[in-house]
């Protein structure tokens, strides 16, 4: 039986536009399973980005509660918040978001100090290592503005996995890199799913849901659907896209 | 222009913040700059206009009362003779011989009292003083009864005076032997004397009934008075000035000769007005910085609008807004709302006058309007605005850089730095080192911050300095007398006073080494002009000799600059000084700083006079001057003497001859909190504009580190501490320029007041309170701006 380490109970999140309420999720109950790559699916406004940021507590829902093993992040106040998501929470955006001002290797570095356990000497070579894993030690003293956007967002899963978080959240990682980079950051988040970190990914690139080991379809702001997988294996990958294209033309993709 | 105006809307509903704060900062300039020149304005009016309303002419001459030995008729037929005679020169149209009772203070209010007084009969047919009571509540028909006495307003900072506390005068007489009889009356009313109100003069005018007057003359052996003041009023025809026709009058009837005090109207009108002139030059100073802080904060706003505005003006030129449009659409906005701003600024200034007025009121001794002085504020303020205009316009040439293509596909630059100062971000001091790193990153946009803060801090400082320096007795001598010293003694009739003397020398000599030597002073009649000389057996002592020698040999003189301007005296002119009727000619062998008589002054040696009036018979006994080498034991030293010795038998005292400083303290603490509020407001709305822009531009990066795990406290702190690094860089380069430029400034601002010998006087406390105070202003409203960082989540951060 696999242990549940995020769950969302009756989750709704509007939005105010002029007077009107935009419902973005609409009583979202949902549980993510520890060790699993589960990836959200879903057409554009479908609010799967929306649900991502709720479930992370990068945002407030309206209404409903989350729970992250048996705390209600929903509940917390935003000093403790704060101490989860440093130390639990992992986070990968589109858009990369490095702060730019800080170097590939800073920037990893930062969440790293937080932690009040680890020395700056372990932090730094733990940093290294990451970067070295990521391919990306040759960049580390670079700013995000002198690197491509692949090994921009290579680092950010490096600063997101560098407290190794419980789960490591990823909005449409590779919604803004080539078919190169894409893959190479796919092959990474494979590469540490494999080693039992916990991720839920929203993407609405099947390439990218093929990674997954559990792949949940929404639709207006509700759960329709969802399939398991096995772990990603590439000489299976025909096979695995001819599955999830199938599931998907059921979720009327 | 219909699509201008609705540019401009859309602005003014984004970017409403910046806008306001524009408006409130041009408000306050508005008000500091309407404030004073109102203050200056109104004052100078004032003197003027009650000047003319007094009665009192071109010249006020107070003719000698040299009838110690001869009866008073004979002064008076002198007086008549003289009046005639002066009446005869040309450009003069009247002459009011005035009587007054000369009489000296003795005590008011329980404080002693120091100086000459002339007392006028409140009816007196050639004078019309305005008349006021304790509140400052201009009293029409008001009735001075018998043992009452109306008193100047400055008596109010003077001697802290109320209605109904007495004052005692002595009057000495002759009529049957040599007495001196004191005369105590009670406070009825204040006067406006436009002539000597000011506190600063040494000498004042009073006002007693005339019955009083009549009680006064009975003890005496007078008519009216026991002295003539002569009131000399030009014919209008008249081109000369007052200077001029004094060289005229004295050229024909050397008629200051038989004077012991003249003073034209020009010289009242310097004095009058010399502390609101110094008080407003500082200010106009201020405000000159204030405009150029202004500007600065402009351009950093305008800077990160266009940079903020990158989509929206690529957009607008996308659907065909030409540069120009776009341009003149942004500085339409800004000069709106710094329009809005001044113009609220004026009427609101009208407290801020009037407060400055009754801070000032017992200082100048006049009760000028509270009212703007709107012509000059309004010409100063268009001055401003074109000037503001131009920078507008250089600023948004940039516009003209931003392509369509490149603004829609995002326009924010990316960001590339290295910095010398660059330091590694650290696990201990995680949050300091990033916001060092912040700053460093992005140091364009904290400069404006930082030079704002410095220039505020220059002169905050410097009005501190300023404080310092007038709360320092001996610094104001230094200012207002050309040689140092810290005693004096005169010659007394006393027979052992030789021996005496010498005995206090010994007990001088027992507490601290002293230089002693001759120093006294005469009015003069140079080339017909009646001038303060200064007169000392040492010329070397006269310290404050700047360009030229000192006057080593009996035939120069030193001068200073307002006899150069005044006079067209210069180095190496010869001139003739005249005295008692005997003359001699001197050369001019350099300039030196002394503010007696407002700069009206020279200085000689003691041997250059006795070649004026002839060698001192055997025996002349002088009174001589002493500096202390440690002044600290001042105190203790006149004790022992005075303990000692009676008035007649040596007559010691201190040098603290100077007048009005506690009131011109406080004044100044007036003007000092003035600029401290300023200072405070400009500061606050420039951090708020400054961190707002800053905070939006950065916004993203603290929903990163939101979502990284920091707290927004942690953040905010990290965001704040950032603007103290800014204020403490901005305020120590503040500091090391008030010691740069400070003295210049401020010098040069006393300067033209006559008062040539300002050092600064800054001190660690008076460098550290700016800094603090900025540091602290900075650091409340950087972390009021970034409340958002708590309010809003690390997704709207990032995304917005």
């Amino acid at each position: 039986m696999k242990k549940v380490i995020l769950k969302s109970e009756k989750l709704c999140k509007s939005f105010a536009n002029e007077g009107t309420q935009n419902h973005v999720l609409d009583n979202v109950d949902l549980e993510i399973y520890e060790g699993d790559f589960t990836v959200i699916m879903g057409s554009s406004g479908s609010g799967k980005s929306t649900l991502l940021y709720s479930l992370s507590g990068m945002d407030m829902p309206t209404s409903g509660k989350v729970f992250y093993g048996d705390s209600e992040i929903t509940a917390l106040s935003e000093k403790k918040m704060s101490d989860l998501r440093s130390k639990e929470f992992g986070f990968v955006f589109q858009q990369v978001h490095l702060v730019s001002n800080l170097s590939l290797m800073e920037n990893v570095l930062v969440p790293g100090y937080m932690d009040k356990e680890k020395t700056s000497g372990e932090v730094k070579e733990r940093a290294l290592e990451l970067l070295e894993t990521m391919n990306i030690s040759e960049a580390k003293d670079r700013l995000p503005a002198q690197v491509s956007g692949g090994e921009a967002q290579r680092a950010a899963i490096a600063r997101a996995v560098i407290n190794e978080p419980g789960i490591l959240f990823a909005d449409e990682p590779t919604g803004a890199l080539n078919r190169k980079n894409t893959v190479d950051v796919l092959d990474l988040l494979t590469k540490i799913n494999n080693k039992g970190q916990s991720i839920l990914m929203v993407t609405h690139d099947v390439r990218a849901a093929l990674r997954g080991t559990r792949l949940i379809y929404l639709e207006d702001g509700k759960v329709c659907g969802e399939m398991e997988l096995p772990p990603f294996d590439e000489k299976d990958m025909k096979n695995r896209e001819t599955q999830v294209n199938a599931w998907l033309s059921s979720m009327h993709w | 222009m219909r699509e201008i105006l609705t540019v401009i809307k859309g602005n003014f509903r984004k970017n409403k913040g910046s806008f306001i704060s524009v408006a409130i900062l041009m408000f306050v300039v508005s008000v500091a700059l309407t404030t004073a020149f109102s203050v200056i304005i109104n004052t100078n009016k004032r003197d003027e206009e009650q000047m003319d309303a007094s009665g009192l002419g071109n010249i006020m001459a107070a003719i000698d009362y040299q009838y110690k030995n001869q009866p008073m008729d004979e002064y008076y037929a002198f007086c008549d003779e003289l009046a005639s005679k002066m009446l005869a020169v040309d450009g003069v149209e009247r002459i009011d011989q005035i009587p007054t009772v000369v009489m000296d203070i003795v005590d008011v209010n329980g404080e002693d009292g120091n100086g000459s007084i002339f007392v006028y009969d409140y009816k007196s047919e050639y004078l019309t003083y305005n008349i006021y009571d304790e509140n400052d509540k201009l009293l029409e028909d008001f009735k001075l009864n018998e043992g009452e006495i109306i008193v100047p307003v400055s008596y109010k900072s003077l001697y802290n005076t109320e209605i109904g506390d007495k004052v005692t005068l002595n009057l000495v007489t002759w009529k049957d032997q040599e007495q001196e009889i004191q005369y105590t009356y009670k406070i009825a009313a204040y006067m406006e004397d436009p002539y000597m109100g000011s506190s600063v003069m040494g000498i004042k005018t009073l006002l007693l009934c005339e019955d009083d007057i009549a009680s006064l003359c009975e003890k005496d052996f007078t008519k009216e008075g026991n002295s003539f003041v002569f009131s000399v009023h030009k014919s209008k025809e008249s081109a000369l000035t007052d200077a001029e026709l004094e060289a005229n009058l004295n050229r024909e009837t050397s008629y200051a000769g038989y004077t012991w005090i003249t003073l034209t109207k020009a010289q009242a009108y310097n004095y009058m007005t010399m502390i609101t002139n110094i008080f407003a030059g500082i200010l106009v100073a201020f405000i000159v910085m204030l405009v150029v802080a202004t500007i600065i904060v402009l351009g950093h706003n305008i800077s990160s609008s266009i940079e903020h505005d990158f989509v929206n003006l690529g957009i607008l030129k996308a659907v065909g807004m030409s540069n120009n449009k776009l341009r003149f659409s942004i500085m339409l906005g800004y000069l709106f709302a710094g329009l809005v701003g001044a113009n609220i600024g004026v009427p609101i200034s009208i407290p801020f006058i009037a407060a400055i007025n009754k801070i000032i009121r017992p200082v100048i001794g006049l009760y000028p309007e509270s009212t703007p002085a709107l012509f000059e504020t309004i010409i100063s303020l268009v001055a401003i605005f074109v000037i503001i205009t131009i920078f507008i316009a250089i600023k948004l040439i940039k516009i003209s850089r931003i392509t369509p293509v490149s603004a829609i596909n995002g326009g924010r630059k990316d960001v590339h730095f290295s910095s010398l100062f660059k330091l590694p971000i650290s696990k201990k001091a995680l949050g300091t080192s990033l916001a060092y790193r912040q700053l460093i990153s992005g140091k364009k946009q904290y400069i404006g911050a930082i030079i704002i803060t410095a220039i505020l801090t220059l002169f905050m400082v410097m009005i501190s300095d300023m404080c310092i320096y007038f709360s320092d007795d001996d610094k104001i001598n230094d200012m207002f007398a050309p040689v140092e010293y810290d005693m004096y003694t005169y010659a007394t009739s006393d027979e052992e006073w030789e021996e005496k003397l010498a005995d206090v020398e010994s007990i001088i000599g027992k507490y601290t080494d002293y230089r002693k030597f001759f120093y006294s002073s005469r009015y003069v009649l140079l080339n017909d002009t009646q001038i303060w000389c200064g007169i000392n057996s040492e010329p070397d002592y006269v310290k404050s000799v700047y360009e030229g020698r000192t006057c080593t040999y009996d035939n120069e003189i030193v001068i200073t600059e307002y006899m150069t301007e005044n006079y067209g005296i210069k180095l190496g002119d010869e001139v003739t000084i005249s005295l008692d009727g005997k003359s001699a000619d001197y050369i001019v062998s350099g300039y030196y700083q002394c503010t007696n008589d407002v700069g009206k002054n020279i200085t000689m040696s003691l041997e250059g006079y006795y070649r004026l009036v002839g060698e001192p018979e055997e025996g002349t006994r002088l009174g001589c001057v002493y500096d202390l080498e440690d002044d600290d034991l001042a105190d203790e030293i006149y004790e022992e003497i005075t303990e000692k010795y009676s008035e007649e038998e040596v007559y010691f005292g201190y040098d603290t001859d100077f007048s009005g400083d506690d009131s011109i303290i406080l004044a100044l603490y007036g003007v000092t909190i003035l600029i401290y509020v300023l200072s405070g407001i400009f500061v606050a709305i420039t951090v708020v504009l400054v961190c707002s822009k800053i905070f939006a531009k950065e916004k993203q990066n603290y929903g990163i580190y939101k979502a990284m795990g920091f707290t927004s406290a942690k953040l905010r702190r990290q965001f704040a501490v950032r603007f103290v690094i800014c204020a403490f860089i901005g305020a120590t380069i503040g500091i090391i320029c008030t010691l740069l430029f400070s003295n210049a400034l401020l010098s040069g601002i006393l300067k033209m007041f006559g008062m040539y010998n300002f050092t600064s006087s800054l001190n660690v406390v008076a460098a550290i309170v700016p800094v603090v105070f900025m540091s602290l202003v900075y650091y409340i409203f950087s972390y009021g701006v970034s409340r958002k960082m708590k309010r809003v989540t690390p997704r709207v951060l990032i995304t917005e």
